[in-house]
C-alpha cells in the first residue's frame, strides 16, 4: 500500500514537473518566434528591396515617440477611450438585450426578422451615413464602435440564454424563485461562458471599428495617424502607428483574458479547461 | 388525526402533450392516488411510463390537462412552499457557478440571512457535508452531489418531498448508502415522501406502499402495501422471504401492465 502511494506521488510530482517545463518551453518558443519575426522585418527593411518598408528599429523608435510625445494625449488615449467606451456600451446593451430576447422567447417572432436584417448590414457601411447624420465627433465614432460590438454579443447572449439547461430552470422554479429572478440568478450566470465568447469577438470588432472610424473625416486618433503618415510618405511613422495599434490590441486582449479567467473560473473548473 | 385528509390527493389526473408535428402524446390517463401524512409512497413502473411527467405535475412544474391535485386540502397551482423536489440528475439541478452552501440556500431567498445560514448548516450536517460548504458541486463525487441536492430539500423544511429517480446516477454502493440515509432523514424529519423509481428492489426496500404504474398512458395498476419492519436494513431486509414475495408480485404486475 505504501509503495503504491509512493509511486502515485512520484507520478504526480513528475507530471507537475513536466507541466512547468512545458509552460517554460512554450513561453520561450513564443518569445523566440516574435524575436525572429522582428529580426526578419529589420533585415528585410534595411535591405531596401521591398518598397515603402521601414525597418523595425525605425518603426519602434517612431512608436516610442508616439506614446511618449504629445500624440499620447491627442491620439493614443482618445483612441483607446473611444474603443473602450464603444466596447462597453455595445457589450452591455448586447448582453441585456440578448438575455431578455433569449429568455422571453415569445418576443422572438416579432424581433428576429428585423435583427437578422440589421445584423447583415456591415457596420462600416453605416459610417458615412452616421457621420452625416450625427456629425464627425467622438460620440458618433463611439456609437459606431458600440454598434459593431453589439451584434456578436447580442447573438451569443441570445443563444446562451436560450440553451440554458432546463434542469437549472426547473430546480429554481421548484424552489419558488420568480420568473424575473430566474433571469438574474440562473439565465445570466449559466450563459456567461457563451457571452464571453461573444465579447471576445466584439473586442476585435471594436478595435477594427475604432481604426476605420478614425480614417474617415477625422483629425485625431491612431487610425488618423496611420493614414496621415501614409499620405505624407512618412513610412516610418506609418509603421510606428501600426505597431502601437498592434500593442494596444494585445494589451486589450490580455486584460480581457484575465477578466474572463476570473469570471469563468467555475466553468473552467467544471469542464477541466486550463487557459493559457 | 384520523379525520384529517391525506396530505396529497390526486384525482383523475391526465396529461396530454401536444407535439409540434407528431400530434399529441397521452402520458397519463385518469390517475388517482393519495399519500397520508408521514407516509413513504413509491411509484414504480416500466421505463417511459410517464413517471417523470407525473412527478412534474405533482411538483407544480407542469399543469395537468385534467384532474385535480390537492396538497393539505388546497388545490396545487404551482411550486408550493411546503413541497421540495430532488431531481434525478444532480448535474442539472445543482448550479456549477455556486458553492455548495449557496446551492443549498437556493429556495431560502425569502428568509433572513441569519436564519438562512443556520438552516444551511443544519441541512449540510444532516447529509454529512459540513466541511464541503465552500466547495463547488463539480469538485465532489456523484453521491456527494446528490447529498447536496438532498440538503437543499432539507433546508427548505418541506412537509412533502418528491424524489425523481434520485439514486439512478450513482454506483450501487453509494446508492445503498443514500437509500438508508433518506430513510433515516424521513423518520427524523417527518416528511411525506413520494419517490419515483424503475428499481423494484429500491421500491420495496423504501416504501410503505408501492404503486405500480402501467405503460403509457399511465394508470395505477395496483397499490401494494409493504409490511416489512422498520428501521430497514440493507442486508437484513433484502434477505427476508416477504421481500422476495413482494418482488415476485410487483414483477408480475409490471409484466401484466406491459
Amino acid at each position: 500500500m505504501t509503495a503504491r502511494a509512493g509511486s502515485l506521488g512520484g507520478v504526480g510530482a513528475a507530471g507537475r514537473g513536466a507541466g512547468i517545463h512545458r509552460t517554460w518551453a512554450r513561453g520561450l518558443v513564443g518569445v523566440g518566434m516574435i524575436a525572429a519575426a522582428l529580426a526578419a522585418w529589420e533585415v528585410i527593411g534595411r535591405g531596401g528591396h521591398v518598397a515603402f518598408l521601414a525597418p523595425f528599429s525605425t518603426a519602434a523608435r517612431g512608436a516610442w515617440q508616439i506614446v511618449s510625445g504629445p500624440a499620447l494625449a491627442s491620439d493614443v488615449l482618445p483612441s483607446i477611450a473611444r474603443a473602450a467606451a464603444g466596447f462597453a456600451l455595445g457589450g452591455l446593451t448586447g448582453i441585456g438585450a440578448g438575455l431578455v430576447l433569449g429568455y422571453f422567447q415569445g418576443v422572438d417572432p416579432w424581433l428576429r426578422p428585423v435583427l437578422e436584417f440589421l445584423r447583415a448590414t456591415p457596420v462600416p457601411a453605416v459610417l458615412p451615413v452616421a457621420l452625416l447624420a450625427f456629425g464627425a465627433g467622438s460620440a458618433t465614432r463611439v456609437g459606431l464602435i458600440a454598434l459593431g460590438a453589439f451584434w456578436p454579443v447580442l447573438l451569443n447572449a441570445m443563444d446562451g440564454a436560450r440553451a440554458v439547461d432546463r434542469g437549472y430552470v426547473d430546480a429554481a422554479r421548484a424552489a419558488r424563485v420568480g420568473r424575473l429572478a430566474i433571469l438574474g440568478r440562473v439565465i445570466w450566470p449559466a450563459s456567461l461562458p457563451q457571452m464571453f465568447a461573444g465579447l471576445r469577438i466584439a473586442l476585435g470588432v471594436s478595435l477594427i471599428m475604432m481604426v476605420i472610424s478614425e480614417m474617415v473625416s477625422s483629425t485625431s486618433g491612431l487610425g488618423f495617424l496611420v493614414l496621415q503618415a501614409q499620405r505624407s510618405y512618412a513610412f516610418g511613422d506609418m509603421y510606428a502607428g501600426v505597431l502601437v495599434l498592434g500593442t494596444v490590441g494585445g494589451v486589450f486582449t490580455l486584460l480581457f483574458t484575465l477578466v474572463e479567467h476570473r469570471v469563468l473560473a467555475w466553468y473552467d473548473g467544471q469542464k477541466g479547461i486550463r487557459r493559457g | 388525526m384520523a379525520d384529517r385528509p391525506p396530505l396529497l390527493e390526486v384525482d383523475g389526473l391526465a396529461k396530454v402533450y401536444r407535439g409540434a408535428r407528431s400530434g399529441s402524446t397521452e402520458a397519463i390517463a385518469d390517475l388517482s392516488l393519495t399519500a397520508d401524512r408521514g407516509e413513504f409512497v413509491v411509484l414504480v413502473g416500466p421505463s417511459g411510463c410517464g413517471k417523470t411527467t407525473l412527478l412534474r405535475c405533482l411538483s407544480g412544474l407542469d399543469r395537468p390537462s385534467a384532474g385535480t391535485i390537492r396538497l393539505a386540502g388546497a388545490p396545487l397551482d404551482g411550486p408550493h412552499p411546503s413541497l421540495a423536489v430532488v431531481f434525478q440528475e444532480y448535474t442539472r439541478s445543482l448550479f456549477p457557478w455556486l458553492s455548495v452552501r449557496r446551492n443549498v440556500e437556493l429556495g431560502l431567498h425569502r428568509i433572513g440571512r441569519g436564519e438562512r445560514g443556520a438552516r444551511v448548516d443544519d441541512a449540510l450536517g444532516h447529509v454529512g457535508l459540513t466541511e464541503f460548504a465552500d466547495h463547488y458541486p463539480w469538485q465532489l463525487s456523484g453521491g456527494m452531489q446528490q447529498r447536496v441536492a438532498i440538503a437543499r430539500a432539507i433546508a427548505a423544511r418541506p412537509l412533502f418531498l418528491l424524489m425523481d429517480e434520485p439514486f439512478a446516477s450513482v454506483d450501487a454502493q453509494t446508492r445503498a448508502q443514500l437509500e438508508s440515509m433518506v430513510l433515516d432523514l424521513w423518520r427524523e424529519l417527518g416528511w411525506t415522501v413520494v419517490l419515483v423509481t424503475h428499481d423494484i428492489d429500491e421500491a420495496i426496500f423504501m416504501g410503505d406502499r408501492v404503486l405500480v404504474l402501467s405503460r403509457r398512458p399511465s394508470r395505477i395498476v395496483r397499490s401494494v402495501t409493504i409490511e416489512l419492519d422498520r428501521p430497514r436494513d440493507q442486508i437484513e431486509t433484502h434477505a427476508r422471504p416477504e421481500f422476495q414475495r413482494y418482488r415476485k408480485e410487483i414483477l408480475g404486475l409490471i409484466g401484466v401492465a406491459g
